[in-house]
C-alpha cells in the first residue's frame, strides 16, 4: 500500500473557516473590552454580550473545528476521504460562513436586521447538518481509533440536539412560541453546543493532536471511553455530576498522557492545551459542588475551551502550513518551529490564559474592570495569534521562492 | 523474598512496552541505504525518519531495494510527501524503490531512537 495523496485536504476548504476564527476572536474580545458591555446583572439577551459570546462560540470554536475538520476527519478515521468530501465541504462551509455573518447581524441588530439573522441561523443550521451527514458518513467507513470517533460521533449528536434547540429559541426571542421557559432553553441549547459539540470535538481531536505533536503515547483507551461516555450522557441527561466525572476523567486522562511526553522542552502549544485542562479540571469541580449555573458557561469558554483551542491551534496550524506551503519539497522545509519563532507563541500562549481568568474574575466578583483588561489582553494575544500566523506564512513562502530561486540550498 | 523478586521481574516484564520494531543501524549496502535515509525529515520533529524510528526493514532483491516503513500516524497529512522522499532517497543511490507501509504494529514514540529522544 501508499499513501494516499487526497488525504491532503485542499487549503481552499480548510482556510476560510480557520481565517474566520482567527479573526473572530479578535473581534468579540473588542467588543467585551467596551465600556458597558460586561457591567450590570443583565447578561443575557444584550445585544453587545450576546455577539461577543457567539463570535467566541459560532465565530471561533465553531469555525476553527469545522475548518480543521475537514483536513482531521481522514487522520481520525485513518481513510482517505470519502468521495466528494471536498465539494461538501465548500457547500458547508459556503453555508456555515454566510450563515454565521447573518447571524452575528440579527444578533447584534435585532430591530433592523431580524430577518437576516432568522436567514442566517437558518443557513448555518443547514451548514452545519450537512456537514454533519458528511462526518458520520465517513466516521462509518472508518477503521481503528473507536474511541476518539465515539467522542465525535457523541459530538455530532450533541451538536444536532443543540442547533435546533438554537433555532426553537431564535424563533422565542422573534416572537414565537417556545416550549421551554427561555433560562433553561439557553442553558440546555450551551451546554449541548458548547460542552457537547465544541467539547467533543476538542477532546476528541485534541486527544489525538496533542499526543501525536509532544511525542507521547494516546490516552489509554478504557478511562477515555468511560470520560466519553459520562460527558455525554450526562449532558443528555441533564445530570451535571454525571457530565462533571466525566469531564475530570477526561482531563486527568489527557494530562497523565502528556505527562509521559518525548519532547520534554516547553512547548506554548502543549502547556496552554495542558492549563486549559486544568481549568477542565476546576470546572467539573464547580459542576459538582454547586451544580448547573450560569456562570459556567463563562468559565468553560475563557478558562478552558479557548486556551486549550489556542494550544491545539499553535500545534496544527503551523504544520498544516508548512505542508502545504512545501508540497512536493517538504524535505527542504523548515521546521514548523522555525516559522513561527519561540517567543510569539508563549507571548500569544499567555495573554490567552490572562484574558480568560480576566474575565472569568469578574463572575467571580472582581471589579469590572478586571474583566475589561482581561478582554484587552485577549484582543492582543488574539491579534499577536493571526500575526505570528502570518509572519510563519511569510517565511515559509520566502523559503519556498528562495529554494526555486537557489536549487541546492538547504532552506533550514 | 524470590517469590516477591520473581513476580516483580513478571510483572516488569508485562508493563515493560514491547521492543520496537524499527532499526537504527544496519551494516554492508543495507546499512549505507539506510544512511541515505536519514537525509529524510520528519518535517514536524526535525527528526530524521530513521531515528524517528519509522523504518521497519530494508532488503534488496537483485537492484530492487525493498524498504519496510510507517508513519507516525495512519492517514498523516504529510506521509505522501514523506513516501515519495523515501523512494527519491533510494534512487538517489541506484535502486529501483519498492517503499511498504506498514502499520502493523503502531508507531508509538517507544519507537524513536534512545540517544535522539535524549535530545528532544
Amino acid at each position: 500500500m501508499r499513501p494516499d495523496p487526497q488525504t491532503l485536504i485542499p487549503p481552499r476548504v480548510v482556510i476560510p473557516p480557520v481565517a474566520v476564527a482567527l479573526i473572530a476572536e479578535p473581534l468579540a474580545w473588542g467588543i467585551l473590552a467596551w465600556p458597558g458591555v460586561l457591567d450590570g446583572a443583565a447578561w443575557y439577551g444584550r445585544s453587545g454580550l450576546l455577539v461577543a459570546v457567539h463570535l467566541i462560540t459560532v465565530g471561533t470554536l465553531m469555525m476553527a473545528i469545522v475548518g480543521l475538520g475537514w483536513q482531521l476527519v481522514p487522520v481520525v478515521t485513518a481513510q482517505p476521504p470519502p468521495p466528494g468530501w471536498t465539494r461538501l465541504a465548500a457547500v458547508c462551509d459556503a453555508l456555515i460562513l454566510s450563515g454565521g455573518a447573518g447571524l452575528m447581524l440579527g444578533l447584534g441588530w435585532p430591530q433592523a436586521l431580524g430577518l437576516l439573522g432568522a436567514l442566517g441561523a437558518a443557513g448555518l443550521i443547514f451548514g452545519l447538518c450537512l456537514r454533519a451527514a458528511g462526518v458520520l458518513w465517513a466516521l462509518s467507513r472508518a477503521k481503528g481509533r473507536r474511541v476518539t470517533r465515539l467522542w465525535l460521533l457523541f459530538a455530532e449528536l450533541s451538536g444536532l440536539a443543540g442547533l435546533t434547540l438554537g433555532a426553537l429559541l431564535y424563533g422565542g426571542r422573534a416572537g414565537l412560541w417556545f416550549v421551554l421557559p427561555p433560562m433553561v432553553g439557553i442553558a440546555h441549547h450551551a451546554a449541548l453546543l458548547l460542552l457537547g459539540w465544541v467539547g467533543g470535538w476538542m477532546l476528541g481531536l485534541g486527544g489525538l493532536l496533542l499526543p501525536m505533536f509532544s511525542l507521547s503515547a494516546e490516552p489509554r483507551p478504557w478511562p477515555w471511553a468511560l470520560a466519553a461516555t459520562a460527558w455525554f450522557v450526562g449532558l443528555a441527561l441533564g445530570v451535571p455530576a454525571v457530565w462533571a466525572i466525566g469531564a475530570a476523567l477526561a482531563a486527568l486522562t489527557l494530562l497523565l498522557s502528556l505527562s509521559r511526553r518525548a519532547r520534554r522542552g516547553v512547548d506554548p502549544g502543549v502547556w496552554g492545551a495542558a492549563l486549559g485542562l486544568v481549568a477542565l479540571l476546576g470546572l467539573a469541580g464547580v459542576s459538582l459542588g454547586w451544580g448547573p449555573r450560569p456562570e459556567a458557561v463563562a468559565l468553560a469558554l475563557g478558562l478552558w475551551a479557548l486556551p486549550f483551542l489556542r494550544g491545539v491551534a499553535l500545534k496544527i496550524l503551523p504544520f498544516l502550513l508548512e505542508v502545504h506551503l512545501f508540497v512536493g519539497q517538504l524535505q527542504r522545509a523548515p521546521t514548523a518551529k522555525a516559522l513561527t519563532g519561540e517567543r510569539l507563541p508563549r507571548l500569544s500562549m499567555a495573554l490567552s490564559i490572562l484574558a480568560g481568568l480576566g474575565v472569568s474574575l469578574v463572575l467571580l466578583g472582581a471589579p469590572v474592570a478586571v474583566g475589561r483588561i482581561g478582554a484587552v489582553l485577549g484582543l492582543l494575544g488574539a491579534a499577536l495569534h493571526i500575526v505570528l500566523l502570518t509572519r510563519a506564512a511569510a517565511r515559509g513562502w520566502l523559503a519556498v521562492v528562495k529554494r526555486r530561486a537557489l536549487p541546492g540550498l538547504e532552506a533550514t | 523474598m524470590t517469590l516477591v523478586h520473581t513476580l516483580s521481574e513478571r510483572l516488569s516484564a508485562l508493563l515493560a512496552p514491547p521492543p520496537s520494531p524499527a532499526i537504527y543501524a544496519l551494516a554492508g549496502a543495507e546499512g549505507a541505504l539506510l544512511d541515505k535515509l536519514r537525509d529524510v525529515i520528519d518535517p514536524e520533529v526535525g527528526l530524521d525518519i530513521v531515528s524517528m524510528g519509522l523504518i521497519r526493514s530494508v532488503t534488496f532483491r537483485d537492484a530492487v531495494a525493498v524498504v519496510q516503513m510507517t508513519f507516525t500516524t495512519e492517514g498523516c497529512p504529510a506521509a505522501f510527501d514523506l513516501y515519495e522522499d523515501v523512494k527519491e532517497a533510494i534512487v538517489s543511490v541506484g535502486f529501483t524503490p519498492q517503499v511498504e507501509v506498514v502499520f502493523d504494529p503502531p508507531w508509538s514514540p517507544e519507537h524513536i531512537a534512545p540517544e535522539a529522544r535524549a535530545g528532544l
